[in-house]
């Protein structure tokens, strides 16, 4: 396990995490981090568990606010930062029981997630009168929160993390919960979850309680969207309720599907590439960004309907049988249709 | 053979609408008997058979696993008594390995190491151990209703329930599914629904003709392929 699913994360990770902000700017780089493992979550349980959330963003929203509202309360932001995942933890498997135990399924729950976000929209919205007070924190309407404490350096809190700093923290949680996440899935729950998505009804036939093991699955992607929420507050250093909107939501699936659903990596390089080309898009004024990013949903789709990381795979594995010193090494051309190591 | 009675119905019915699916069946199974339900389309086979798994929930009536009542418990805490269910249509995870799924299925109650064992084992058993690496949804029918009863087996259960188990299947397949069946029937109780009367006719010793929601006939194999009404009820006759 360790070999083949913690070893190449490292390896990959590590030199990425200096080599990118020789490359980029730090202050970008760290918001992708943090929408990469936003679709990180929904590709966890999206790809692997099959349960289709429409309203991922409201996890995200949850984890960002809790974090800011609890930073303005207890004035520092440590214990925040562990409030920002288990907020949103506890939520999803209180509202994710509701779900699953009543049985819901597939399309039901992807309109149920989306109001479920766009209800917490409508009312941090509405929420700047005074009465809209937790502790400290005025929720703040519209405006959001500002002005909260952001992370610092755990053994000198004089010392924020800022710009690379804060890049660098991200990152080393994205490739944490990266590998936690491919660990996980190797392990008996894991697989179970990926029997699940492929056959509920086998799956109980077995003896497997699935509303159970998607609640929980449910939860533990809300906590790492709870996460990069967290991360995103640290980044702003304010937040908005548009971290609830419809745009945020639909934008995660994209991400998902450009990327690659089915996969852990996909939906990080689809989050990274997307959010990258929104960056550049939002420095013109000549096309509507939202625009271009629709047609590369479509492209994506119709083109590479696996997602591009999944094809780049193919394609890898492709060139490596072309080769003729290489091709003892491929076991068998015909792979799964979706690469599930990856 | 022991005769003590495992599973048993009274007065087991099931209504959807206005139409009585079951209408009081009274069934018993003992230990390590081998049991065909028959019956034309509509006798309501399939419908005690989800019954008894938990897919549905009976309307009327009792069901009574090794002495606890199981109606409205749900198909994975039936499973977990320790039943395994072959459902009509293979269901199968299509896009996992062959040794992938028999291995969720004997994981559930055993240590890695050992459901490890025991997917070898059947797949040894079954002369499937040359597919392991293949996805299900690569294999043809037969292979897949194999795979299938394998998956079943991997759950260790000593009850089974078959639902239509030779369908599809070419005259050989036929012939390995029923030294399978015959295999199995040393450890487990088995009750499999039929269509096939040759192949009931080739496994079966005790046969429950269904009709209407009801037992019709509940004889041995001969006597129930010599009983006038069963013959009726198969060509549409009242009876």
């Amino acid at each position: 396990m360790f070999a083949r699913d913690v070893l190449p994360a490292l390896i990959i990770g590590v030199p990425a995490m200096f080599v990118l902000p020789m490359l980029f700017d730090a202050y970008t780089l760290t918001v992708l981090t943090a929408y990469a493992l936003l679709a990180l979550s929904l590709g966890f349980i999206w790809g692997f568990a099959g349960i289709l959330c429409f309203g991922q963003a409201a996890f995200f929203g949850l984890g960002a606010y809790s974090f800011a509202i609890a930073a303005l309360n207890m004035g520092s932001a440590w214990g925040p930062f562990f409030i920002a995942i288990l907020v949103p933890a506890v939520f999803a498997a209180v509202f994710g029981a509701l779900l699953f135990y009543g049985r819901l399924s597939d399309v039901y729950l992807a309109v149920v997630t989306l109001v479920m976000t766009l209800i917490l929209f409508k009312f941090m919205n509405s929420s700047a009168g005074e009465i809209y007070k937790l502790g400290d924190a005025r929720l703040g309407g519209y405006n959001g929160i500002p002005g909260f404490e952001t992370l610092t350096i755990p053994w000198d809190p004089g010392e924020y993390l800022y710009d690379e700093s804060l890049f660098y923290f991200a990152f080393g949680l994205l490739v944490l919960v990266y590998i936690l996440l491919r660990v996980l899935l190797k392990m008996p729950f894991g697989r179970a979850l990926v029997g699940i998505r492929e056959n509920e009804q086998r799956a109980e036939l077995m003896g497997y309680d699935i509303r159970l093991m998607k609640t929980i699955a449910f939860s533990i992607g809300a906590a790492i969207a709870g996460l990069a929420g967290c991360l995103f507050a640290n980044w702003a250093e304010i937040v908005t309720p548009a971290l609830f909107s419809l745009g945020q939501s639909a934008e995660i699936i994209i991400w998902v599907i450009v990327g690659g659903a089915g996969t852990l990596l996909g939906p990080v390089v689809g989050a990274a590439i997307l959010g990258y080309t929104k960056f550049l898009l939002g420095q013109q004024s000549l096309i509507d960004n939202t625009f271009v990013l629709g047609v590369i949903l479509i492209l994506a789709v119709l083109l590479l309907p696996q997602g591009i990381f999944p094809s780049l795979v193919r394609l890898w594995h492709w060139l490596l049988a072309r080769l003729p010193s290489a091709a003892p090494l491929r076991r068998r051309s015909g792979r799964s249709r979706r690469d599930k190591d990856v | 053979m022991s005769n003590r009675v495992e599973l048993e119905s009274r007065g087991l019915g099931m209504q959807f609408g206005g139409v009585h699916a079951l209408a009081g069946v009274d069934f018993k199974l003992r230990r390590q008997e081998l049991r065909c339900l028959i019956g034309p389309n509509g006798a309501g086979k399939s419908t005690f058979f989800k019954c008894v798994c938990g897919m549905l929930k009976p309307t009327a009536g009792d069901i009574t696993i090794r002495g606890q009542r199981t109606n409205g418990l749900l198909p994975h805490q039936v499973a977990r008594l320790g039943i395994g269910i072959k459902t009509q249509v293979p269901s199968v995870m299509n896009g996992l390995t062959v040794r992938e799924n028999l291995w969720l299925a004997a994981r559930r109650d055993n240590t890695s190491a050992v459901a490890n064992r025991l997917v070898a084992d059947i797949m040894d058993r079954l002369l499937i151990t040359d597919l392991a690496a293949e996805l299900l949804e690569t294999l043809a029918h037969g292979k897949r209703q194999l795979v299938e009863l394998g998956i079943v087996l991997a759950g260790q259960p000593w009850l089974i329930l078959l639902d239509e188990p030779a369908a599809g299947l070419t005259a050989d397949e036929v012939d390995r599914m029923i030294d399978v069946i015959t295999d199995i029937n040393r450890e487990s109780s088995l009750i499999i629904v039929e269509h096939d009367m040759h192949f009931v006719r080739r496994i079966a010793r005790q046969v429950t003709v269904f009709h209407q929601g009801r037992v019709l006939i509940d004889a041995d194999v001969d006597t129930v392929m010599a009983s006038q009404d069963v013959r009726d009820v198969y060509l549409g006759k009242q009876v």
